[in-house]
């Protein structure tokens, strides 16, 4: 199979680096109290908690605003842990959550953070309605609801009532999300303007986490300075910088100088390089993100299931994870990523062209098919679709790759023009509803685009019901079984082939400890980032 | 001079009209073109209503001519929309990028200028013997190296082995903020608050990327030097000048030279205006936030604001590259005055 990624060919400077070594010793050395790190942070659009919605903002903002709950971060999986949500209670009808909030915690300002704050904060999203708002709109939140619904009942307790009784896990975990960051409602509103503060917390920062947003220029970087008295202890570096470094070359070198403490963009060639180099060491950490192609099954081909278990065989699972993108991804073929609630664990498909070759021939052809697959023209995707095509190809499909950018193929996805679409789905917040509602929930006469399975024709009335009981299933370990279920017959018989899901792989300088480029709560961890 | 003054009205005119040209243009492309801005701004997951009502606020569903009327009437007010990528104003953000790309355009022309004139006089002087060889060999390699590969080679020799320079970006991470933004050029800035370390430091950082860029200037330069050089060294008044006795280096630098010295402020011109709009690759090696990397990362995301805010900047810069050179025309050639 192909060897090297793409990308890594294109930028003949990537492998003239890996011929080069930099002359030992000659590096300089950043601050001891300073973290600084080479990292693409183009897509960092809102800085508004209410507003990002894309990893990047969560990676700065889960280190500087607060939850109501919060995701271990000693953990390997996601386990929950009281936020500013000291504790709470469910009433009888499981539909009213009394969260009793925190006392003597203090937002950035000085300001002493109440229910009151709490309460603006769960409802600022919908009045705000940016793209995110959609997660508190599912729980049956919305504007005009917000007043009667999201109650502040005393001076640190605060009521939500939901339009139905929910796991008690799931709201947990959708209040670990960004969305479920708590403001400084009092600064807010100095600075509202016509937006309840939309812009001014777009560059600006109304928090009470481990860091304040010391600085900000879109593209360019962000700096992150120590808030000394935050509620869960004092952070261990005093500040950490960002810089935008776009090419996975130039951050290798600011590495290898020892200007930055992390590189977080390598491509595989660049860490193949570094590996056993003194001073630099390389880890990895999953991220929420799986990598899927799924085919339309409106499509008069592919509205048989043999073709689409043909499909299956002919994906090289081990290939793409060990050899096109070794150390991005590991093997993964379910949609709730693991360390989430409910992973599955088990892998049922392999590279088989010899069966493939055979359902098709069950299925009415004999002599192979066409088929066409919509990718964004850009890694890993794309990479991963001209892989397909060669392993489809041993199995009598022949597919032709159509790229495009990233939302012209989003459109024709949406608009179910596709027939094979291959795309990465991120996990929204850390609870495997998140992923079951697109996955394995398709109402019957809905018209919702935004649901994976509404854009693929797979209609599945008992499914959805099955992923209804899960959202509302108030024991855990039930719950965590349903989702297992679901999740067999997901890899079985759905037209999705997960084939991976990714983690973040970086080099770091080794005087560096107890960073966390990605963890279970879906963002990095700088707080308990140190150096010796 | 009062003729020019005369014909400033009809040069606004022109002005005016190429820009509303270029904006109507790139406008209709950009709205041609089949990135749909509202996916790039909600992405993936979002919902049918969210969709549509970020199309709504986006202006999306009114018609095309109404959304272009829209636009040059808020442009006509100094208002330039914000930026779908930054979420900032357009004009902050071309106020932050475009003096990061200004400074760097600026390096490479004196670059170009101060290497590319004489070694293309060189050229044409002792045509077709070492010196002419050693620039024809420059100018080839100039014109078929990628900039993005001797932009990586250069950084990881200069700066990765002999530490000469400094690192990618335009400041250190710990000079960042030091210098308040008057002109948003950072040597400039630092020189106006006297901070020479911080002068220094933006020094080492622009050396590297402006060298990168002004070798393709030298290029191109030395190479219609050298052509406008060998017409004009053909021409009877240079054999009547040599005939008189007058010394070659005369002849050379202040007959010829002085003849094709209207050419070759065009070529300058444009050569710096060309690298005024951006140079996209360089600043993506180099991590430079410059007009390319801005005007590129816009389009792709069907930004429009930012894309329309950015090509006003160019156009202009072009129209204003071109006054200039008029100018000079006027005081280098008496016959166009």
């Amino acid at each position: 199979m192909i060897r090297l990624p793409k990308r890594a060919l294109l930028s003949g400077g990537a492998a003239t680096l890996a011929l080069a070594a930099l002359p030992r010793g000659a590096a300089a050395q950043t601050p001891r109290n300073t973290l600084v790190i080479a990292a693409q942070i183009d897509d960092l659009v809102a800085l508004d908690p209410h507003h990002s919605f894309e990893v990047t903002g969560s990676d700065v903002l889960k280190n500087v605003y607060d939850q109501l709950f919060v995701i271990d971060e000693s953990k390997p999986t996601a386990e929950l842990l009281p936020g500013l949500a000291e504790s709470f209670t469910v009433s009888e009808d499981g539909r009213t959550f009394t969260f009793r909030i925190r006392q003597g915690v203090r937002f950035h300002s000085g300001n002493a953070l109440t229910a009151a704050d709490v309460a603006f904060s769960i409802r600022r999203p919908l009045l705000i309605n940016r793209t995110p708002a959609f997660m508190y709109r599912s729980v049956g939140l919305t504007r005009d609801n917000v007043e009667q619904t999201v109650r502040q009942t005393g001076e640190f307790e605060v009521q939500v009532t939901f339009d139905q009784a929910y796991a008690p896990s799931l709201i947990q975990n959708l209040f670990t999300a960004t969305i479920g960051s708590v403001v400084d409602s009092r600064l807010v509103q100095q600075n509202a303007g016509d937006d309840l503060g939309n812009a001014w917390l777009n560059r600006n920062s109304a928090a009470s986490g481990a860091y304040r947003i010391a600085r900000y220029q879109p593209n360019e970087s962000y700096t992150l300075e120590r808030n000394d008295s935050w509620w869960r202890g004092r952070a261990n570096l005093q500040r950490v910088i960002v810089r935008h470094v776009p090419e996975a070359a130039t951050q290798r070198l600011l590495l290898e100088r020892g200007d930055v403490d992390v590189a977080r963009n390598l491509t595989p060639t660049d860490i193949a390089a570094l590996r056993g180099r003194p001073n630099i060491a390389i880890a990895e950490f999953p991220r929420g993100t799986i990598q899927y192609f799924s085919a339309n099954m409106g499509d008069p081909i592919l509205s048989n299931p043999k073709v689409i278990e043909a499909l299956k065989q002919l994906v090289d699972y081990d290939a793409i994870a060990n050899n096109l993108l070794p150390g991005q991804v590991f093997p993964h073929q379910s949609f709730i990523p693991r360390a989430i609630l409910g992973e599955v664990d088990s892998r049922p498909w392999r590279f088989d062209p010899a069966r493939a070759r055979a359902l098709l021939a069950e299925a009415g052809h004999p002599n192979g098919i066409r088929l066409t697959m919509d990718t964004a023209n850009t890694f890993p995707s794309l990479d991963v679709a001209q892989a397909l095509q060669a392993s489809f190809a041993r199995g009598g499909v022949t597919l032709e790759v159509l790229p495009a950018t990233g939302a012209q193929v989003l459109a024709k996805f949406r608009a179910r023009n596709h027939q094979l679409f291959i795309g990465i789905w991120g996990l929204g917040y850390p609870d495997p509803h998140y992923n079951a509602d697109s996955f394995a929930h398709n109402p019957p006469g809905g018209n919702n685009p935004g649901k994976l399975t509404w854009r693929n024709n797979w209609n599945i009335p008992e499914l959805t019901a099955r992923t209804e009981a899960a959202m509302r299933e108030r024991d855990q370990n039930a719950r965590a079984a349903i989702y297992r279920q679901i999740q067999e017959e997901f890899m079985g018989t759905s037209p999705f082939a997960v084939f991976a899901q990714q983690q973040v792989q970086v080099a770091h300088r080794t005087n560096l400890t107890g960073y966390m480029a990605s963890s279970p709560g879906l963002s990095a961890v700088y707080w308990r980032a140190q150096k010796g | 001079m009062a003729a020019t003054f005369r014909q400033l009205p009809g040069f606004a005119l022109q002005l005016a009209l190429t820009l509303l040209g270029l904006l109507a243009v790139t406008f209709f492309i950009g709205r041609v073109v089949p990135i749909d801005p509202v996916l790039a701004v909600v992405g993936d997951q979002a919902p049918r209503d969210v969709y549509e009502a970020v199309r709504r606020e986006l202006g999306l569903d009114q018609p095309l001519w109404v959304q272009f009327g829209i636009y040059v009437r808020n442009v006509l007010a100094g208002e330039f929309g914000m930026s779908l990528v930054t979420g900032r104003p357009v004009v902050e953000d071309i106020a932050r990028v475009f003096p990061a790309t200004l400074e760097l355009a600026t390096f490479a022309t004196i670059i170009g200028v101060a290497l590319g004139v004489p070694m293309g006089i060189a050229g044409a002087v002792w045509q077709d013997r070492w010196p002419d060889q050693i620039v024809r060999v420059v100018g080839l390699v100039g014109y078929s190296v990628p900039i993005f590969w001797l932009g990586i080679v250069g950084l990881l020799v200069f700066y990765g082995i002999l530490g000469w320079v400094q690192g990618p970006g335009r400041l250190g991470v710990f000079f960042e903020d030091i210098v308040p933004t008057v002109t948003g050029v950072i040597l400039v800035d630092a020189a106006i608050a006297g901070e020479w370390e911080v002068f220094w430091n933006a020094f080492g950082h622009v050396v590297l990327p402006s060298a990168v860029l002004g070798y393709f200037s030298v290029a191109y330069i030395a190479r219609m030097t050298r052509s406008f050089m060998l017409e004009q060294l053909s021409q009877e008044y240079v054999v009547a000048a040599r005939a008189k006795g007058m010394s070659e280096a005369r002849v050379v630098w202040v007959h010829a030279l002085r003849n094709i010295a209207v050419q070759l402020v065009t070529v300058i011109a444009l050569s710096y205006a060309r690298l005024l709009e951006g140079a996209v690759l360089t600043e993506t090696v180099f991590a430079w936030p410059g007009l390319g990397r801005y005007l590129t990362t816009a389009l792709l995301a069907a930004d429009m604001n930012a894309v329309l805010g950015a090509t006003i900047v160019v156009g202009a810069v072009f129209v204003g590259v071109n006054l200039l050179s008029d100018l000079l025309y006027r005081l280098l050639d008496p016959r166009a005055r």
